[in-house]
C-alpha cells in the first residue's frame, strides 16, 4: 500500500513539473505580436456592426487612470470604429483640489456612481449597465474582444443639428430591431465632450501631468442619465425614432462635442451602442 | 432585516445545542493538527502533554498587546502556579513567517519560561475556533478542554488562577 | 434553497454527533456593525444604507479522523473600506477532512503554507480582509519518519458574491497546483537522532496554469498582443539550522516568466531571498533579517491587484506596531522590487539588580531599512518595465538608493509595583509615501514619535490605564497627539475614551478624532461598542494592508465561540 502510494506520488510530481510553459525562452520577438489574435473582423462596412458600449469610471486626482484610459486607446486602435466609450468623473478623486481645478464631476455621474457603490478607481463597464459587471481594466481587451463577436439585435443611428448662436443641439435617435425580441428596452443618449485639458494624477514621477487630454467626458444625459423606458421594438424591422434638445453649457466646447446613444434590455445589458461625430461637423 | 433574521439563526444554533447534553460538548479534546515547535520543526498537538496535569495553552501573536501583558503577567506568576497545581503552559504564536525567527529571540529576550509552538498559518487556530488574540484554554489532566476565555483585561490572571486551582483540585 | 439545506444538513449532523457521543461540534460566529454619518471636517461620507454589516459564523465537526467544516459570510452591506465585491450572504466555505495512518485528505476549501510562504500561502484574516482559500484537494502524506510531502490542486478563492453564483467571481480562473516536501534531518537520518544541531529543509514547487487572454501593448505607437504564457511555475528550497543559541533560517525562490498586471506584463523571471539569523539565550534574544525581492508575485489570475488572488505571501521583516501613532506608517511588502534589513534586540535587565528593581526591565531595540532593488534599463531605447520586453536589469548584491521604509525604535517597558506599571517608547520613522501609499506626488513622510503607556492598579479587579502618544512630522496630515483613559474592570468590563488631535496640519484642517468605547466579555463572548471619530489610514498586519477611510458613528462587535 505504502508503495503504491508513493509511485503515484511521484508520477503525479513528474507529471506536474512538466507543465511549465516557460521552460523555453522565449525570443524578444515573441512577446508580442502584430494585431490582434482574436476576432478579425473588425472593419464591417456592409452590415451592421455590433458596437460595444464601454463605460470608464474615471478621475484627475486617480494616478491609475491614465492607464486605464491608455487600454482604452489600444482598444480603440486595434477596433476602429466598433468602440463607444463613456468617461464618468466621479470618486473623491475626481473632487478638484487646488492644484486640480478644472471640475469634471456631474450630479448626474455623481448618482451612478453612488447607487452602484463604486469607491475605487479605475473601474469599468463593458455592454453593462449594472454594478455587478464592474470589471477592472486588466480584463477590459479580453472582454471587448469577445463582445464583438457577437451579432446585434439592433441598429442605432443618431442625427444632429446644432444651432451654435443658441448654443441649442437638437437630435432625433433612431433604433430598429434586428430580431424579435423583449418589447421594453432602455435607450438612453449623452452629451460627451473630448479633449478637455486638466492636470491629472499618474503613478509615474513627478506623480502628475499638466497638460493631459481627457476624452469621452460625460457632461450631461439628454435622456435621464438612467435613460427612458422604450417599447416598440418586438418585432425585426420595428423603429422608433426618439427627438431631444439640449442647451449647451457655455463651458463646453461645442467642437469637441459628441453624442451617445446606448439600448439595453431590462437586464441592463446593452444591445448596441452609437457615437455621433462631432457636433459641429455634418 | 435580512442580517436579523441571519444573527437569530446563527445564535440559536449553539443555544439548542447548550439546552441538550451539555457533557458532550464541553468534553472537548485538543485537535491533532501539525504545526511547528520553536526550531521550527513538525510537531502535532496531540503531544501537548503534562502528565495528567493541568495545561494552559495560550494563543497570542508579538504585535498583540493584550497579548503581551496577559503572558507578562503569567510570567510572574509561573512559578507559584507551577508549585501549587503543576500546570504546564504552552503560548502558541500566530505570527507569520518570522514564527520560525522573531519568536523565540523575542520569548528568550524576554526571560519566558513557556513551551513555545509555532502556528504560523492558524491551522491550530482555527481547529480550536479561535478568532482573536488573545485565547487561553485550560486543558485538565484527562486533555479535555474545560475553560477558555478570550481577550485579557488587567486582573484576569486572577480569575485565570481560580479556575487553575479548581480544576487542580478535581484532579485530586 | 442551497444554504438551507447546508444549515439543515449540520444541525442534522450536530444532533447526530450528541447522539452518538464521540463527534464534537465547534464553532465561532462574529458580527461587526458600523453606522456611518456625514463629517466634512474629517473626510467622513454615508453610505445610502446609513449602517452596514458584516457577518461570519464557523462551524466544525470532528469525529475521530474526520472533521468536516462549515463557513457562513453575509455582508448586509459590506462595512466601508472592506472588499466591495463581497455581496450577499451565504456558504462561503466548506471542507471535508479525513486521516488515515500516515495520510491526510482534504476536499472543498483549504488554507495552505508551504515554507515561509514566499511561493505559496493562503490564509485568512478578517481584519485587513484577506481570504484568499483553495478549493479543491490537499493530500499531506508521511512516507517516513521525518519526511512530510503536500500536495494540492485548486482554484483560489476571490470574493463572496451572491449575486455571481456563490463565490467564483474571476472570469478566467487560474487553477493552482503544488507540492512541497519537508524533511526534519534529526528524525529521518539515525545519526542525528540524538543530535543538538536541528536541521529541517524543504522544498517546494508551485505552478499555475491561467488561460491567456489578449492583452495590448503600445510600442513606439503601434499596438500589439502580448504573447502571454498559459503555465508559469515557481519553486523554492529552504533550510533551517539551529544549534544551542544559535539558528540560521533561509528560503530561496525562483520564479519563472509571468507577465502580468502587477509587474506591467514584463517577462523578466522573479526570485525571492529570505533570511534569518537569531541569537538567543535566556534573558536576551537578537534577530537579522534580510530580504530581498525581485518580481515575485505570484498569483493565480494575471489581472488580480491589490490582495486579490495571491498564491504566494512576502514576509514583512519590519516590526509591526502596537500602538495607534507608531503603527500610522506602517511598510508594505512590495512585490516588484524590495531589498532590506531588519535587527531586534530584545533583552530583559535582570530582577534584583540595581536599575533592574524588584521586577528587571524589558528592553527592545529595533532598527529596519528597506530600499528598492538596483534596476538598470535593458537598453537605451527601452524604458524600465516597458510591457512586452524583459523590464530591467538587475544585480543580486547592488541595492538602488530609492529608500521605501526606515524604523528606529526603541521600547522599555518596567513593572515598578504591584501598583505601577510603565511602558516608554521613541521611534523615528521614514516612510516613502509615493511608493507606499501609491501616490507619487507625494513627499517623504520624516516622523518622530514618543509613547507612555502606564498602568495603575486600583484593586485586585479594578485597573486604570493612560495613554498619551505624540507624532512630530512636517509631511502628510502634519503632528498629532493623542490621550486615552481606559479602566478595566476584571474579568468582563472596560470603558475608554480617547482623543487623536491633528493639532498641527499643513491644510490648516487640525481636527479631534475622538472614540468612546465600551465592552462586555464572559468566557466565550465578546461585545464591544464605540462612537466617535475614525481617522483615514491603513491597518497592515504583516505587510498586507487594508485601506480604512475616515468614519464618524458607531461601531458595534460581536464575537462569540462555542
Amino acid at each position: 500500500m505504502k508503495n503504491f502510494l508513493s509511485f503515484i506520488i511521484i508520477l503525479s510530481s513528474i507529471i506536474f513539473i512538466s507543465s511549465c510553459d516557460q521552460i523555453k525562452k522565449m525570443d524578444n520577438t515573441d512577446y508580442y505580436v502584430e494585431g490582434v489574435s482574436i476576432n478579425n473582423n473588425t472593419q464591417n462596412t456592409d452590415s451592421v456592426s455590433r458596437k460595444t458600449l464601454l463605460i470608464d469610471f474615471t478621475g484627475i486626482r486617480c494616478v491609475n487612470c491614465p492607464e486605464a484610459h491608455e487600454i482604452i486607446n489600444q482598444i480603440k486602435t486595434l477596433h476602429p470604429n466598433r468602440v463607444v466609450a463613456i468617461a464618468f468623473h466621479g470618486t473623491s478623486l475626481a473632487y478638484p483640489i487646488a492644484p486640480y481645478k478644472i471640475n469634471l464631476r456631474t450630479d448626474e455621474g455623481n448618482d451612478v456612481i453612488s447607487t452602484f457603490g463604486i469607491n475605487a478607481i479605475p473601474t469599468g463597464l463593458i455592454n453593462n449597465f449594472d454594478k455587478t459587471k464592474l470589471q477592472e481594466r486588466q480584463t477590459w481587451a479580453a472582454t471587448v474582444d469577445t463582445s464583438l463577436e457577437q451579432n446585434p439585435s439592433v441598429e442605432i443611428k443618431t442625427f444632429y443639428c446644432y444651432n451654435s448662436s443658441e448654443r441649442e443641439l437638437k437630435t432625433i435617435i433612431l433604433v430598429r430591431a434586428l430580431k424579435n425580441m423583449p418589447d421594453q428596452n432602455i435607450l438612453s443618449v449623452y452629451l460627451l465632450e473630448d479633449s478637455i485639458i486638466t492636470r491629472q494624477a499618474t503613478v509615474e514621477e513627478p506623480g502628475y501631468i499638466e497638460n493631459y487630454v481627457q476624452l469621452n467626458v460625460f457632461r450631461k444625459g439628454i435622456t435621464n442619465v438612467w435613460g427612458e423606458q422604450v417599447s416598440g421594438l418586438s418585432k425585426t424591422g420595428d423603429v422608433i425614432t426618439k427627438e431631444y434638445s439640449i442647451i449647451l453649457d457655455t463651458s463646453w466646447n461645442e467642437n469637441n462635442c459628441k453624442i451617445v446613444a446606448f439600448l439595453r434590455n431590462n437586464s441592463n445589458f446593452v444591445l448596441n451602442a452609437e457615437e455621433s461625430q462631432y457636433i459641429t461637423k455634418y | 432585516m435580512k442580517s436579523l433574521l441571519f444573527i437569530f439563526t446563527v445564535l440559536l444554533l449553539p443555544l439548542a445545542m447548550l439546552g441538550q447534553d451539555t457533557t458532550t460538548l464541553v468534553k472537548k479534546k485538543i485537535p491533532s493538527i501539525e504545526i511547528k515547535d520553536i526550531y521550527g520543526k513538525p510537531f502535532n498537538t496531540s503531544e501537548i502533554q503534562n502528565d495528567g496535569k493541568p495545561i494552559i495553552i495560550d494563543f497570542w501573536a508579538t504585535w498583540c498587546k493584550p497579548c503581551i501583558k496577559e503572558l507578562l503577567t503569567l510570567d510572574e506568576n509561573y512559578v507559584d502556579w507551577q508549585d501549587e497545581t503543576g500546570v504546564k503552559i504552552f503560548i502558541v504564536s500566530i505570527d507569520e513567517a518570522r514564527s520560525m525567527n522573531r519568536v523565540a529571540p523575542f520569548v528568550n529576550g524576554k526571560g519566558w519560561d513557556f513551551e513555545v509552538l509555532l502556528d504560523p498559518n492558524s491551522d491550530f487556530k482555527r481547529a480550536m475556533g479561535v478568532i482573536d488574540v488573545p485565547h487561553t484554554f485550560i486543558i485538565d489532566g484527562n486533555g479535555n478542554i474545560v475553560y477558555e476565555h478570550s481577550a485579557f483585561y488587567e486582573g484576569d490572571e486572577e480569575d485565570l488562577y481560580e479556575e487553575l486551582l479548581e480544576i487542580s483540585k478535581k484532579e485530586e | 434553497m442551497k444554504k438551507f439545506f447546508f444549515l439543515s444538513f449540520f444541525v442534522l449532523v450536530a444532533f447526530y454527533a450528541k447522539s452518538q457521543n464521540s463527534g464534537n461540534i465547534s464553532g465561532n460566529f462574529q458580527v461587526i456593525m458600523q453606522s456611518y454619518n456625514n463629517d466634512s471636517i474629517i473626510g467622513a461620507t454615508q453610505p445610502a444604507e446609513k449602517v452596514r454589516l458584516n457577518s461570519y459564523a464557523d462551524f466544525l465537526y470532528t469525529n475521530k479522523n474526520f472533521s468536516a467544516g462549515i463557513r457562513y459570510e453575509g455582508y448586509f452591506n459590506p462595512l466601508l473600506g472592506y472588499n466591495q465585491k463581497n455581496d450577499g450572504f451565504g456558504f462561503a466555505y466548506r471542507f471535508a477532512q479525513y486521516k488515515l495512518e500516515n495520510l491526510d485528505i482534504t476536499v472543498g476549501n483549504f488554507y495552505e503554507q508551504f515554507g515561509n510562504g514566499l511561493v505559496l500561502r493562503s490564509y485568512t484574516d478578517k481584519y485587513i480582509g484577506y481570504d484568499n482559500a483553495f478549493d479543491g484537494v490537499r493530500l499531506k502524506y508521511q512516507p517516513f519518519t521525518g519526511m512530510y510531502i503536500k500536495g494540492l490542486i485548486g482554484t483560489q478563492r476571490y470574493v463572496f458574491s451572491k449575486t455571481n453564483l456563490g463565490y467564483s467571481q474571476v472570469i478566467n480562473r487560474g487553477l493552482v497546483r503544488g507540492a512541497d516536501l519537508e524533511l526534519d534531518l534529526n528524525q529521518a537520518i539515525k545519526k542525528l537522532n540524538e543530535s543538538s544541531t536541528f536541521i529541517l529543509f524543504g522544498m517546494n514547487y508551485v505552478s499555475k496554469y491561467q488561460k491567456a487572454e489578449n492583452q495590448y501593448v503600445t510600442i513606439n505607437d503601434s499596438t500589439f498582443t502580448l504573447n502571454l504564457p498559459q503555465n508559469t511555475g515557481a519553486f523554492s528550497t529552504r533550510l533551517n539550522i539551529s544549534r544551542g543559541m544559535f539558528g540560521f533560517s533561509g528560503e530561496f525562490a525562483y520564479k519563472a516568466q509571468d507577465p502580468t498586471a502587477e509587474n506591467n506584463y514584463i517577462y523578466k523571471p522573479g526570485t525571492a531571498t529570505f533570511l534569518n539569523f537569531t541569537f538567543s539565550k535566556k534573558g536576551i534574544g537578537l534577530i537579522i533579517s534580510g530580504i530581498r525581492i525581485d518580481n515575485f508575485g505570484f498569483r493565480s489570475d494575471r489581472n488580480a491587484s491589490l490582495s486579490d488572488l495571491n498564491i504566494n505571501y512576502i514576509p514583512d521583516i519590519t516590526r509591526n506596531h502596537i500602538y495607534a501613532f507608531a503603527s500610522m506608517y506602517p511598510f508594505v511588502t512590495q512585490n516588484n522590487g524590495e531589498m532590506g534589513i531588519s535587527s531586534e534586540l530584545t533583552f530583559k535587565i535582570k530582577k534584583g539588580s540595581k536599575i533592574g528593581g524588584k521586577y528587571g526591565i524589558d528592553c527592545r531595540l529595533n532598527y529596519s531599512r528597506i530600499h528598492n532593488i538596483y534596476q538598470k534599463q535593458i537598453n537605451e531605447q527601452t524604458p524600465l518595465n516597458q510591457s512586452g520586453t524583459d523590464g530591467y536589469i538587475t544585480d543580486f548584491f547592488n541595492i538602488s538608493k530609492e529608500l521605501y521604509y526606515q524604523d528606529i525604535n526603541v521600547q522599555i517597558f518596567k513593572k515598578f509595583s504591584k501598583t505601577f506599571k510603565m511602558t516608554l517608547i521613541y521611534q523615528n520613522e521614514i516612510f516613502n509615501y509615493g511608493v507606499l501609499r501609491g501616490e507619487p506626488a507625494e513627499p517623504n513622510v520624516n516622523a518622530n514619535i514618543g509613547i507612555i503607556d502606564f498602568t495603575i492598579r486600583l484593586n485586585k479587579k479594578n485597573y486604570l490605564r493612560f495613554e498619551t502618544e505624540a507624532l512630530f512630522s512636517e509631511q502628510d496630515m502634519g503632528s498629532w497627539l493623542m490621550e486615552e483613559v481606559e479602566y478595566t474592570v476584571s474579568p468582563h468590563w472596560f470603558f475608554s475614551v480617547n482623543d487623536q488631535f491633528n493639532y498641527k496640519n499643513p491644510d490648516g484642517k487640525e481636527a479631534h478624532y475622538y472614540m468612546g468605547a465600551f465592552g462586555f466579555k464572559n468566557n466565550n463572548t465578546r461585545i464591544q461598542l464605540s462612537y466617535g471619530r475614525q481617522r483615514e489610514g491603513v491597518i497592515c498586519i504583516g505587510g498586507v494592508c487594508r485601506a480604512v477611510p475616515a468614519t464618524n458613528g458607531f461601531m458595534m462587535t460581536i464575537t462569540s465561540s462555542f
